[in-house]
């Protein structure tokens, strides 16, 4: 935390008509709450998401990626471990690796090859002693102390989180007993093999992303492909359960058939004229026992997501008030046959930024980052499902996203 | 015997058909076992199967316009398909590879024309019912991002 505390105008405050259903529409667009959010979310004691460590299988290899605005290194060591260290020289700030991914025995910065190792302790730099008795660093200078910052890691069955905070709880206590089952359930340890990346830049502020994820109702209604195909349906047995502080939040339903839909379908986004010609595009295949499809909302910046039979975890990397960078790592299992990879390529044409039904999502954010940020003194209502923020076994409700927000006004001080 | 200058004229007519908004006209252009795909450079490089859009044969094809046409939500907008000359890279049974730069422009009402993607065509074209058609079409874009959405086949 800075000793800073950074200023929030006085009318930055509350709607206090209703404060657990109305959200002010200027935390999506002011700067200050912006750098806020960098300091006491993202660089404050949460575990953030960096990757998956089939993305980095043998030792030396590396991927770079970003925890807020902060660019960061994740890399397999000697040993097999994972650290993450900042990616930035402790010299002049340059970013040591360029690349996305690599392998590498050291960090070498191309500026005045500082090296570091891949725990991000300084090895050493040339001209250390100078030159012919002339120049060189200071004999005091200790390499210890001039290392690179080097974060917590946290590995949950192939998913790796870092965290910038020494008091960051431990992982299983930060995602609660209930949380962490549904995490557990899709990363149980069982060796993960990685398909592929979608990357995009969704142009609407970070949180109206998340809220997205925490947000069933308008999946019934916005997303006619999931409702005449009976993958997201509001007549389907489901449920919204948060963590206990409402950071984390699970939606669960369950895929159906377009049986059940008569004529007088109160499901307004129904099309029953609609047949697809490749079937297997919206028949999933029954991989989980309990039959349930879930999206996990993991504070501050991951969902997991699996949908008929597409796995995948979406990264958002905020860029700005009203970007956030959305990265896509599609997933299955090492054991998968060919028959599944198959439906999980098929089922990805669901989702990513020419998405079946996430298309309509980022278009829909961006309205939605126009009409907030026209509007900052004004706010959202949130009403759906009633006014408090309990779990409920339905998907007609914005439960999630009211205890999302119960939460965030705390850590905001808001 | 496929020439450059069919390929080109292929191109051109297929730019046409999206860019006028014709996109029933689009199936049209692949053969019945085509394969189309809208995939990052990264993922292509990397060998990662994972795409934006993917179709396996001419029904999913059929499919995607079906479901921009029927389901898709999304602001107006005109995609400007700009196509480069097409380079014939090796001949094959009953065809040719071939590859041709693109670059893609977006317009939307209230802002201004973005370059919205940039890439190349990875084609293997074949005669098919008396036409030149497509039997894969991989659109390798190289941006590392998409700007929000991609609507309409490229």
């Amino acid at each position: 935390m800075s000793e800073q505390p950074l200023e929030v105008p006085e009318s930055r405050a509350w709607p206090q008509e209703g404060s657990t259903t109305r959200v002010p529409y200027w935390i999506y667009s002011d700067p200050e709450i912006y750098k806020r959010e960098m300091e006491r979310i993202f660089r404050g004691p949460v575990w953030c998401y960096v990757g998956l460590d089939a993305e980095i299988p043998k030792p030396g290899d590396y991927k770079t990626t970003w925890i807020g605005d902060r660019p960061v290194i994740v890399v397999r060591d000697e040993d097999s471990s994972i650290n993450v260290v900042e990616n930035r020289c402790a010299h002049r700030g340059a970013r040591l690796c360029w690349a996305p991914r690599g392998n590498s025995s050291e960090f070498k910065c191309p500026y005045h090859h500082w090296s570091y190792t891949l725990k991000g302790e300084l090895s050493g730099m040339p001209f250390r002693r100078g030159v012919g008795g002339k120049g060189g660093m200071p004999k005091d200078f200790d390499l210890a102390a001039n290392g690179l910052r080097r974060l917590r890691v946290h590995n949950e069955g192939g998913l790796l989180f870092a965290s910038f905070s020494a008091d960051v709880e431990p992982f299983d206590r930060y995602c609660g007993s209930e949380v962490l089952s549904y995490v557990q359930r899709e990363f149980s340890g069982r060796p993960l093999q990685v398909l592929g990346y979608n990357r995009q830049i969704i142009t609407a502020n970070w949180k109206l992303y998340f809220e997205n994820l925490k947000d069933p109702y308008h999946a019934t209604l916005l997303h006619a492909f999931f409702v005449t195909f009976g993958l997201w349906r509001a007549d389907a047995e489901s449920a919204c359960v948060s963590s206990e502080d409402g950071k984390h939040g699970v939606m669960i339903s369950r895929n159906r058939d377009r049986a059940g839909v008569d004529e007088t379908s109160t499901l307004s986004s129904f099309h029953s004229e609609l047949v697809l010609e490749d079937k297997d595009t919206v028949t999933p295949r029954r991989e989980f026992a309990d039959g349930k499809v879930v999206g996990i909302t993991l504070f501050p910046c991951v969902v997991l997501q699996q949908q008929a039979n597409t796995l995948a975890t979406r990264h958002l990397i905020p860029i700005s008030p009203s970007q956030v960078e959305l990265t896509w790592t599609f997933f299955g299992y090492a054991d998968d046959d060919e028959a599944m990879t198959r439906l999980r390529l098929r089922h990805a044409n669901l989702m990513g930024p020419a998405g079946y039904v996430s298309m309509d999502d980022s278009e829909v954010l961006n309205q939605t980052q126009i009409g907030a940020t026209a509007c900052p003194d004004d706010r959202a209502v949130l009403e759906m499902g009633g006014k408090t923020a309990d779990n409920c076994d339905h998907m007609v409700s914005e439960t999630l996203i009211r205890a999302f927000y119960n939460y965030y006004r705390t850590v905001m001080g808001l | 015997m496929l020439t450059r200058v069919i390929l080109d004229d292929l191109n051109a007519r297929y730019a046409y058909a999206l860019d006028s908004g014709k996109l029933d006209l689009w199936p049209e252009f692949f053969t019945d076992d085509c394969v189309y795909k809208i995939i990052s450079n990264e993922n292509f490089g990397l060998g990662y199967p994972v795409a934006a859009i993917y179709c396996d044969g001419i029904g999913m094809v059929r499919d995607r316009v079906v479901a921009i046409m029927q389901t898709a939500v999304y602001e107006p907008r005109t995609y400007r398909h700009f196509v480069g000359t097409a380079h014939i890279t090796g001949q094959e049974e009953g065809g040719v590879t071939s590859e041709a730069n693109f670059a893609l422009y977006e317009s939307i009402a209230e802002r201004e024309p973005r370059i919205l993607f940039v890439g190349r065509y990875v084609d293997r074209v074949v005669m098919a019912d008396g036409a030149p058609r497509l039997r894969q079409r991989l659109v390798v874009y190289d941006n590392y991002r998409v700007f929000n959405s991609l609507i309409f086949p490229i």
